[in-house]
């Protein structure tokens, strides 16, 4: 193993961390599936509505479309 | 070698991959009932009077909604799981993937799902009234929350105990105590405010069908996740030229 290929020298199975840039990696991800989750289970217009004004309230896009999943998953529906 | 970036990948792909299981399943088996309250619910609103509201979308684009509803739902989770499992594995690398993997997705389900559930089990459509809308989802997060207190509290408190070594009896019995608290506090909450005007049978037909397909969700991110670490664990220790490559490149690359 040269020196460069690895940044820190930990036991085989160990996980290599870059503070800066994983925390920020993990972030990130966080905050992309709590979005995702988001519209999946909560959403009742206010994610479209920067798009699509206040139809986006009024028609639900994406509460209507998820609605059936919605409902199997255990979320509250109207 | 691990990278966080790795783990995520991992994550992504083994959820995903059970969301597409889960929601195939759910199209198969729990569409038609799906379907069959939206109709019992659009006959009883033109009974009582009111014309059936006008859908955005149709019933077919809805069925494609489930699966694309389950794919998301089920990346997302493996993404959070591999945070999860990401500050677990920094804190002791040594232990065995598969086995981390199932544990962590059972208390995962445990919590984010079971305990939640027990409380507010899913109800098909036609239960739920929208103006009880924002409270039914504010009970519903803090029930979830509730639940992820208690399986995190029970986690670590089993591990603190079996440091110090006590006996499985006392271990479990802790856990078990712990559980029976959330429980109590679950039952703190407020009773959901809406009747349940559907028949029995389709309710409770529904609620099996729920839960299979959380069940297949969350045990799909846990076979996937765990085989995952399998293959990468068993890559990183080979003797091979290649196995070494792999885990030489593996930081740098990502």
């Amino acid at each position: 193993m040269s020196a460069s290929a690895a940044p820190q020298v930990r036991p085989a199975a160990g996980l290599v961390v870059h503070p800066l840039r994983d925390g920020l990696i993990a972030t990130a991800a966080v905050i992309v599936a709590l979005v995702a989750l988001d519209a999946v289970f909560l959403d009742q217009g206010a994610l479209l509505s920067p798009v699509l004004g206040k139809v986006a309230t009024s028609a639900n896009y994406v509460h209507e479309f998820a609605h059936d999943g919605r409902h199997l998953l255990a979320g509250p529906c109207h | 070698m691990t990278s966080l970036l790795s783990l995520l990948g991992r994550g992504a792909l083994a959820g995903g991959a059970a969301g597409v299981v889960s929601g195939g399943f759910s199209w198969l088996l729990a569409e038609p009932l799906l379907d069959k309250a939206v109709r019992l619910e659009a006959a009883r609103e033109e009974a009582s009077g009111g014309s059936a509201a006008a859908e955005v979308f149709s019933r077919s684009t809805q069925h494609a909604g489930l699966l694309v509803a389950a794919v998301l739902t089920g990346a997302a989770i493996g993404i959070l799981f591999a945070v999860v499992y990401a500050i677990l594995h920094r804190r002791d690398p040594d232990a065995e993937p598969w086995r981390r993997s199932l544990m962590l997705a059972g208390a995962g389900f445990t919590g984010v799902w079971l305990l939640p559930f027990l409380r507010y089990p899913a109800n098909p459509p036609g239960v739920g009234d929208p103006g009880t809308i924002d409270t039914r989802v504010n009970a519903w997060l803090a029930a979830i929350g509730i639940g992820v207190i208690a399986v995190a509290l029970a986690w670590r408190l089993q591990g603190w105990l079996a440091e110090r070594g006590r006996s499985a009896p006392q271990r479990q019995l802790a856990v078990t105590a712990i559980m029976l608290a959330a429980l109590a506090s679950l039952f703190a909450l407020p009773d959901n405010p809406d009747a349940v005007t559907a028949p029995a049978t389709l309710v409770w037909d529904f609620r099996v069908l729920s839960a299979a397909s959380m069940g297949l969700l969350w045990g799909g991110l846990a076979v996937g996740f765990g085989l995952l670490g399998l293959r990468v664990a068993r890559a990183g220790t080979a003797p091979s030229r290649r196995g070494v490559e792999r885990s030489e490149l593996g930081p740098s690359v990502v």
